[in-house]
């Protein structure tokens, strides 16, 4: 039950776009196309998952026992990127389809903050999300597969959204980036209706 | 010199004005909208990117000449991230509040885009001074930029302006306030009604000059 608690509110009531605010560059760039957001979605969901595993357990593991968790900044930053390019080997080698599918947003994804956002909430930061300062590693990793399952879900009902829009007239100033905007707008306010369930 | 060289105001100047990070180029998104539910966050989150991007500017600058090409880019990143943990700990010892208020987005400067690049696209090809001056100008521009999303936000959604203690005056009646704007939600609303106004006056300075050229 916890769990599933768990799932939930990191999927939709602290939905990691629209309420925490991570990894808004690549929900606005690459949201145009339906395809493009399901790949996106997807390699997201895979490094977070991954990389915060491996980040929770160097934390508790090497930075806590050592009391050196001021290094946790870098620390955290270097092992996405190195498993971000480890990743991007291993499927370039393994699945040719796979890699023309999700190649161009492996690199992108080592600057989307929601990654290194999610491994510092769960680690550093972890008092505010979970009742305790050291939460156990099942309860981040559901954590961190709810948040990126969040991040999938929001970014293509966004884009599919905005697929539909291009078929109406939309005054020159606000195309692009500011109707966009207000439709994430709308879709937060949405997202606010989960609030009261978990 | 195929290319005319750019003079020190302009490379200052670009990032105030026509390469504005935040309503030209949208770098740096999540903080934009995260941090700037009150000036006072705003304004902190500012202070912060002044100091990594200036700071990161001159010492990518120092070493491009050494680094390999292969390898530049996890080097920015670490460089960027030692600049970040130092402003982590000098905030959170001076000021713990701000510190506590930027929260996790203290850490993420390093992921900024902003950040890299700038890193990328300026330092690595220019000398120290350039990049210092650019640094500035577009550190400038983004602080401008987010301090008046927060001002927007925080005058119709809270009804008066937080500055380092509450000066009392309410400038909007609480029953005109609109909280939905400094909830995370109406960053997103105000934002997107900043950026087309702005577009509006763009598009009709263009065509103004379209019309006389």
């Amino acid at each position: 039950m916890e769990y599933i608690a768990i799932a939930f509110g990191a999927i939709f009531v602290n939905n990691v776009v629209l309420k925490q605010f991570y990894g808004l560059c690549p929900f606005l760039g690459v949201s145009t196309k339906k395809s493009s957001a399901l790949s996106m979605g997807m390699a997201v969901t895979f490094v977070i998952t991954f990389s915060t595993m491996i980040a929770y357990a160097l934390y508790s593991q090497v930075l806590v026992p050592n009391d050196i968790t001021y290094l946790s900044t870098i620390t955290f930053i270097l092992v996405i990127a190195s498993f971000v390019q480890l990743v991007e080997m291993f499927i370039k080698k393994f699945s040719s389809s796979i890699y023309s599918a999700l190649g161009v947003y492996l690199p992108l994804i080592t600057t989307n903050c929601a990654v290194l956002g999610v491994a510092i909430d769960t680690t550093v930061n972890s008092s505010k999300l979970f009742n305790t300062t050291t939460p156990g590693f099942w309860q981040v990793t559901v954590y961190a597969v709810g948040i990126s399952i969040g991040y999938a879900f929001v970014i293509f009902l966004f884009s599919a959204i905005r697929e539909e829009m291009d078929a109406y007239p939309i005054k020159r100033n606000w195309q692009g980036i500011p109707i966009a905007l207000i439709v994430a707008f709308i879709m937060a306010m949405i997202f606010y209706g989960f609030g009261g369930i978990v | 010199m195929a290319k005319k060289q750019k003079s020190l105001g302009e490379i200052f100047s670009a990032g105030l004005f026509k390469q504005n990070p935040t309503f030209v180029q949208f770098l740096g998104m999540c903080p934009t909208l995260a941090v700037t539910g009150s000036v006072e966050t705003a304004l902190g989150m500012g202070a912060g990117v002044l100091f990594v991007l200036v700071m990161s500017n001159i010492i990518i600058s120092l070493i491009r000449n050494f680094v390999p090409n292969e390898v530049r880019i996890p080097i920015y990143i670490v460089v960027i991230a030692s600049l970040v943990t130092i402003l982590e700990m000098v905030m959170k010892a001076y000021v713990p509040d701000l510190a506590a208020d930027l929260g996790t987005f203290l850490s993420l400067i390093v992921v900024n885009c902003l950040i890299l690049g700038r890193a990328e696209a300026f330092a690595s090809k220019h000398g120290p001074v350039k990049s210092a001056l650019d640094g500035l100008g577009m550190s400038l521009g983004f602080t401008g930029g987010i301090t008046l999303l927060a001002f927007f936000r925080e005058l119709f959604g809270a009804g008066s302006i937080t500055i380092w203690g509450d000066l009392g005056i309410q400038l909007i009646p609480e029953s005109y306030q609109m909280g939905i704007l400094v909830q995370a939600a109406g960053a997103f609303l105000v934002f997107g009604i900043l950026v087309a106004q702005i577009n509006k006056i763009k598009f009709a300075r263009e065509d103004a000059q379209s019309e006389v050229a």
